[in-house]
């Protein structure tokens, strides 16, 4: 087992860490930036070291300033949260290189999953459904295209391979506007991305996001976990996580479940990591990404599972074999989270920096709160948002949904702004109530078709 | 009391002795006297000071973290010692991470006042390793007795 860890991050999750650490006797480093001094992270931890300027450039992301903090407080691994250089594949070689562990899959296996052209044909290999589409680019002349169209049937939708953030893309519902589509999805992708190169998908309609757990082991064990419903996104960035998903059912679940042990089981995976799905509205089932790290919103899975998914992180990261399978597994609640954020949904959730006068955080039974916030904290703003995860947890979902309306009554966050009261809109909507959650449910039903 | 003659002569006289300071009273009159080396403008009770301008130093800190060397090796002397003058750009460390050695130079010209880590002592980004004096101003004060600059 490690004697000393360094953690490479910082807010709610470099807090998550060091506390898996305290618990498994494992000291720690952490690492911040100057204007990160008196972050909480680097209050709790057993020593801290300050590797560089605000800028995450400078620091978060400066790799031989992490090696060297390493290196002088004799850390014998390296955990890397997530975002910053979790799933950096040069890092993961430089922490090898360098005889320290980098808590995480290996570099090839995150080097797989970053492809995503790689790893939808790696999965297809696996017998993993993934959204059908064209093999490669596609161009508006290519004599093939209407044939290759019809193949996976309309709706299509038309994707930059450069692309994010919903630019490049046109849906196409019939033939004729499929030519026309492509090229100004063309023209797009160019002036955005700097790179003209689309190729077409099957669009699926009001799609689920569902995502699994898994664990593996260096024996090459892997093992499942209920999945995760985040299909409340705003702009690709998920708001609301919630476990087991109102819209599986066990039979589902088993079969996605096996999916995603596979995917993993492709790429050797060790450690833990998330395999994401889109369900359609028919409940087909298909593979989008893999994610090779721990996620902000692993928290659900352990409230209803009791599994302390960092502990096994560590411990599988340190060889130590998977001890349980999937169907050990009980889900013994109902869990959601809410990502409060530092941003102001009325001034279109432009990003609320600066210093937290009060903060109450709730509590009783069935809530969990993972944050870094404490009163006179001053957040900076230079990094990410998140100011804290609210989770709650009940019997049924039907309690877990009052506990969490509960919770977010008691909260208190004063000198920001936060996206509390868009939570408490989400939680008092009948929709919501209902189950009827897919990606479109937020412009749909709380900003009216925004 | 003395004339005036009498109390130059015997001004004079003490100035040459290592007495510091003297309280004179005879017949009514007083005499203060402390030696300075500043001109006293006003009456015997009269001492006049001035003032100090307060030291302007700059700590120097570190550019990065790793450990730092006073000098190239331990069959070296160091770059600097405290009392050392240094101009910019002149090497006065230097910082080890990774199996890589990075010289730290000074950005300013100065002295040394002081030197605040160890040999071979793991530093932070940030972290003070040398007390600069600038040396500015010392010119226009004048007062700072016996330094000869």
């Amino acid at each position: 087992m490690f004697k000393k860890i360094l953690i490479a991050n910082r807010g709610e999750i470099a807090c998550r860490v060091i506390r898996a650490c305290h618990e498994l006797g494992i000291k720690t480093v952490a690492i911040h930036s100057e204007i990160d001094r008196d972050s909480l992270h680097v209050k709790t931890a057993d020593e801290s070291i300050c590797i560089g300027p605000n800028p995450a450039a400078e620091s978060y992301l400066n790799i031989p300033s992490i090696i060297s903090a390493a290196e002088i407080s004799g850390a014998d691994a390296i955990h890397p949260g997530y975002g910053f250089l979790a799933e950096n594949t040069y890092f993961a070689e430089v922490c090898e290189s360098c005889g320290i562990k980098f808590i995480g899959p290996s570099k090839e296996s995150i080097e797989k999953m970053g492809d995503k052209i790689a790893a939808r044909k790696l999965m297809q290999k696996y017998g993993v459904p993934v959204i059908p589409g064209s093999e490669g680019a596609v161009v508006a002349d290519d004599p093939d295209l209407f044939k290759l169209a019809k193949k996976i049937g309309y709706p299509i939708i038309v994707k930059a391979t450069a692309g994010g953030g919903g630019k490049g893309m046109r849906v196409v519902v019939t033939e004729e506007a499929l030519k026309n589509a492509i090229a100004m999805a063309q023209v797009e992708a160019k002036a955005a991305f700097g790179n003209e190169v689309v190729y077409i998908e099957k669009y699926i309609e009001e799609p689920h996001h569902i995502e699994f757990q898994i664990l593996g082991d260096a024996r090459g064990k892997v093992v499942y976990l209920p999945e995760r419903d985040c299909s409340i996104q705003r702009r690709h960035q998920k708001l609301v996580e919630e476990s087991p998903s109102p819209f599986i059912d066990p039979s589902l679940r088993r079969k996605m479940g096996k999916a995603a042990r596979h995917a993993a089981e492709a790429v050797n995976y060790v450690t833990v990591g998330t395999v994401e799905f889109l369900v359609d509205k028919y409940k087909h089932f298909y593979f989008m990404e893999m994610n090779t790290r721990i996620q902000v919103e692993h928290p659900v899975t352990e409230m209803i599972t009791g599994l302390d998914l960092v502990k096994e992180q560590i411990k599988l990261a340190a060889g130590e074999r998977l001890g349980f399978d999937s169907k050990d597994i009980e889900i013994r609640c109902h869990a959601i989270e809410c990502r409060i954020n530092a941003e102001d949904p009325d001034r279109d959730f432009m990003p609320s920096p600066g210093k937290v006068t009060q903060f109450i955080a709730p509590g009783g039974p069935g809530i969990r709160v993972d944050s870094h916030l404490y009163a006179g904290y001053t957040i900076p703003s230079f990094y990410d948002s998140l100011l804290a995860k609210v989770i709650a947890s009940g019997a049924n979902r039907n309690e877990a949904i009052i506990r969490m309306q509960r919770a977010l009554g008691e909260m208190t966050i004063e000198g920001v702004k936060t996206t509390a009261q868009l939570h408490k809109r989400i939680m008092a909507n009948d929709y919501f109530h209902k189950g009827d959650v897919a990606t479109d449910f937020l412009p749909k039903y709380i900003f009216g078709g925004e | 009391m003395m004339n005036v003659e009498e109390l130059r002569n015997f001004l004079g006289a003490l100035k040459h002795t290592d007495i510091e300071e003297l309280r004179m009273e005879s017949g009514g009159n007083k005499i203060f006297f402390r030696k300075s080396d500043v001109v006293p403008i006003a009456g015997p009770k009269a001492e006049v000071k001035v003032a100090v301008p307060e030291k302007q130093l700059i700590p120097f800190k570190s550019p990065m973290v790793g450990t730092f060397y006073h000098s190239r090796s331990s069959d070296h002397p160091p770059f600097v010692i405290e009392g050392n003058h240094i101009v910019p750009g002149q090497k006065i460390g230097i910082i080890e991470a990774m199996k890589i050695i990075k010289d730290v130079a000074s950005n300013v010209k100065g002295k040394i006042v002081k030197v605040c880590v160890k040999n071979g002592q793991s530093v932070e980004y940030g972290q003070e390793l040398f007390v600069i004096d600038p040396e500015i101003g010392i010119e226009t004060a004048g007062v700072e007795p016996g330094t000869g600059l």
